[in-house]
């Protein structure tokens, strides 16, 4: 597959499938913290109204400790003429810094793993990166950064997402139980695929979070690059 | 007559969210002889209420909560009439 024709998948895997869980941003699925043995399921889906296409992206996150999380995900896009699934993005994460207090949490984890290619005309890749997340009171803040090095004919890229995330309501969770919440979401979020420029883009949504479930969406708005608006929508299911 | 149940409170640091404190409050509950977790994000505490005649393992809540990501503080004790 030519690198050009190729290129709208790579992406895909890239910033839908690859790490980014609320206690997380919208883009990314990879500061979401699991409790050792948990598992959480998402379904994010993005339709592109400019080129009238769509990536549904299944991402699998398994705590297999408190520090060590492995990131699944796989995208399956849909655009005139052509559906196909992309390449397995795989990435584990190591939390090397944590410091809890009262009023929140600050985390440092490391990023490392590969893209899989799901044809055999396409490269696998290596990836590296780190996430960091600052939680206080009613705000948290999750800022990732992920180099993706292509090897042989693949293209190298990278990515980063910085996630501002606040409670809307409830203003005070109830003394006792599962509160129910509304959280706004902002964003600045950056996708570089060699060969083309740095495309940033801006996010803006609402997360609606459940004690086992979380539904989400937002709007996603080039800030450069091909100017491409997109409507993003994802559930998460903590088993 | 109405039976004792021992309640056990514990400080829980860094539990930010619904979703993230899922996971502990689960893994409590199928601790055996617990009847019931409750979990506070305002006060930042679990309470693990003993079945009657049980008492409460410390240790292994403790665990549960740092396998959760969470770092557990003070605890406390008490008695409930059930």
């Amino acid at each position: 597959m030519p690198r050009v024709a190729r290129a709208p998948l790579v992406i895909a895997g890239l910033l839908l499938g690859s790490a980014s869980v609320s206690a997380m941003g919208l883009r990314s699925f990879v500061a979401l913290p699991i409790e050792k043995g948990g598992t959480v399921l998402r379904l994010f889906d993005s339709y592109n109204f400019d080129q009238n296409s769509n990536v549904l992206v299944t991402n699998l996150a398994y705590g297999i400790s408190s520090k060590q999380t492995i990131f699944l995900g796989l995208p399956y896009q849909s655009s005139s003429g052509s559906d196909q699934f992309g390449d397995l993005n795989v990435l584990y994460r190591h939390v090397v810094w944590q410091v809890d207090d009262r009023v929140g949490t600050s985390r440092l984890g490391l990023l490392g793993g590969l893209v899989v290619p799901t044809e055999s005309d396409r490269d696998v890749r290596l990836q590296a990166g780190a996430v960091a997340t600052f939680y206080r009171r009613r705000h948290e803040w999750d800022i990732d950064a992920l180099w993706i090095q292509g090897l042989n004919d693949a293209p190298d890229a990278a990515r980063y997402d910085i996630s501002w995330q606040y409670r809307l309501t409830p203003a005070s969770y109830p003394e006792w139980g599962p509160a129910t919440e509304w959280d706004g979401v902002l964003e600045l979020n950056g996708r570089w695929i060699e060969g083309d420029a740095m495309v940033h883009q801006v996010t803006a949504g609402l997360q609606w979070i459940h004690r086992r479930w979380v539904l989400e969406g937002g709007v996603v708005q080039d800030l450069n690059g091909p100017q491409h608006t997109r409507l993003v929508l994802s559930t998460r299911v903590h088993f | 007559m109405a039976e004792t149940q021992e309640v056990l409170e514990i400080d829980i640091d860094g539990m930010t969210c619904t979703f993230c404190a899922y996971g502990i409050e689960k893994n409590l509950g199928e601790l055996d002889g617990v009847e019931n977790v409750d979990v506070s994000l305002e006060l930042k505490k679990a309470r693990v209420t003993m079945k009657a005649g049980e008492s409460a393992n410390e240790k292994l809540i403790r665990e549960i909560i740092l396998d959760g990501g969470f770092t557990p503080k003070e605890s406390s004790r008490h008695s409930k009439e059930s």
